[in-house]
């Protein structure tokens, strides 16, 4: 993201979800702020979900916890029942705190990306001009319906410019816990899967 | 094994973004962050309110699971909210309440104990300056209390 990049948010249509009244004044400030001015607020999932069942959006922001219809499931639903005008709509999950019981939802939800509260700008832009780029493919299988999520780094997150978060642990590696892997299971491992593109 | 279709997204965001006109990143930025500053003092006493709730869901006669779940959910609202504070340390306490929330197998004497150390701390933290040697030992003594009530849920 460079300051001298110019982004044009005119003409896009964005719906943001969120039970807080505060943090979606916030969401929406923020992305008032971007230039963005066709924004859609709901409250709940539920309604959220009524909302993209008869108009099409360009970016949709959500909390993760939401009463009801949360935005994990939210998102499941957009990618897998929704219609096609929204089925591939960008999805950026805000959320304060995720409960140990929902990371896997979380993870296998859909989503673009998922950011963590509080809200900063930048972080926020620079998600949004991710997922604008559209260089992750969308997956479509049984178990997972979504973005690519073996998606490659694109480099240290910008909030943290040394590439090191301050409760990352130490870089020293200690002794294995565990028997090496043989050779034939890395390489089964790793054994291109046969997919229809 | 399922069958895997892959296809290229190609947001419609993105070809709106780069139509002519809009503005720079760095203007988008210095206008979010004046649109955070005019939400900063609402955010505070929006903080305040949420500690408040957290006593009042203390001293409340609901039963255990609707305490413990609105206990949670008003950490995470003061967790939204915290960017508002001058410091990083709200927002570290408050997920880390989060946590311990979560963690917890009930409202045991040792949890109730611990919410309690939680919020007197938040309390403390609330609209302090950006001073880490303030911080630094009310959140080590935090990280203290987590790690003691872990301990007691590896026993449990």
């Amino acid at each position: 993201m460079q300051p001298s990049q110019y982004i044009n948010l005119d003409k896009a249509k964005a719906l943001i979800v969120d039970d807080n009244p505060q943090s979606l004044d916030i969401l929406v400030g923020v992305l008032t702020s971007f230039g963005l001015r066709n924004v859609v607020r709901k409250a709940d999932g539920k309604e959220a979900q009524e909302e993209l069942k008869f108009h099409a959006f360009d970016l949709i922001l959500t909390n993760g916890n939401l009463p009801e219809l949360d935005g994990y499931d939210l998102t499941r639903w957009l990618r897998r029942e929704a219609d096609e005008a929204n089925r591939m709509t960008p999805v950026i999950i805000v959320t304060s705190h995720t409960r140990r019981s929902q990371v896997e939802k979380a993870r296998d939800c859909g989503a673009n990306f998922i950011v963590t509260k509080p809200i900063s700008p930048a972080i926020m832009l620079e998600r949004i001009l991710w997922v604008a780029k559209g260089d992750r493919m969308f997956i479509e299988c049984d178990s997972y319906i979504g973005p690519d999520r073996r998606w490659r780094n694109q480099g240290p997150p910008v909030e943290f410019p040394d590439g090191r978060r301050r409760d990352d642990q130490s870089i020293e590696l200690g002794d294995a816990e565990g028997h090496n892997m043989s050779q034939d299971e890395l390489d089964a491992l790793i054994k291109p899967m046969k997919s229809i593109a | 094994m399922s069958q895997v279709k892959k296809s290229r997204m190609k947001p419609r965001l993105g070809q709106l973004m780069s139509q002519k006109g809009g503005i720079y990143v760095a203007e988008a930025l210095k206008r979010a962050d004046a649109t955070m500053e005019t939400l900063r003092e609402p955010s505070l006493t929006g903080i305040d309110d949420y500690l408040t709730a957290l006593d009042a869901l203390l001293a409340s006669d609901l039963d255990e699971a609707a305490v413990m779940e609105g206990l949670y959910a008003r950490a995470g609202d003061i967790v939204s909210l915290s960017g508002a504070e001058h410091n990083e340390a709200v927002q570290i306490a408050a997920r880390s309440l989060c946590d311990l929330l979560d963690e917890a197998h009930g409202l045991t004497p040792s949890v109730l104990a611990g919410i309690k150390v939680y919020i007197a701390s938040i309390k403390l933290l609330h609209r302090a300056p950006d001073d880490a040697a303030l911080h630094e030992p009310i959140l080590q003594g935090l990280a203290s209390v987590l790690e003691k009530q872990r301990n007691e849920n590896k026993v449990q």
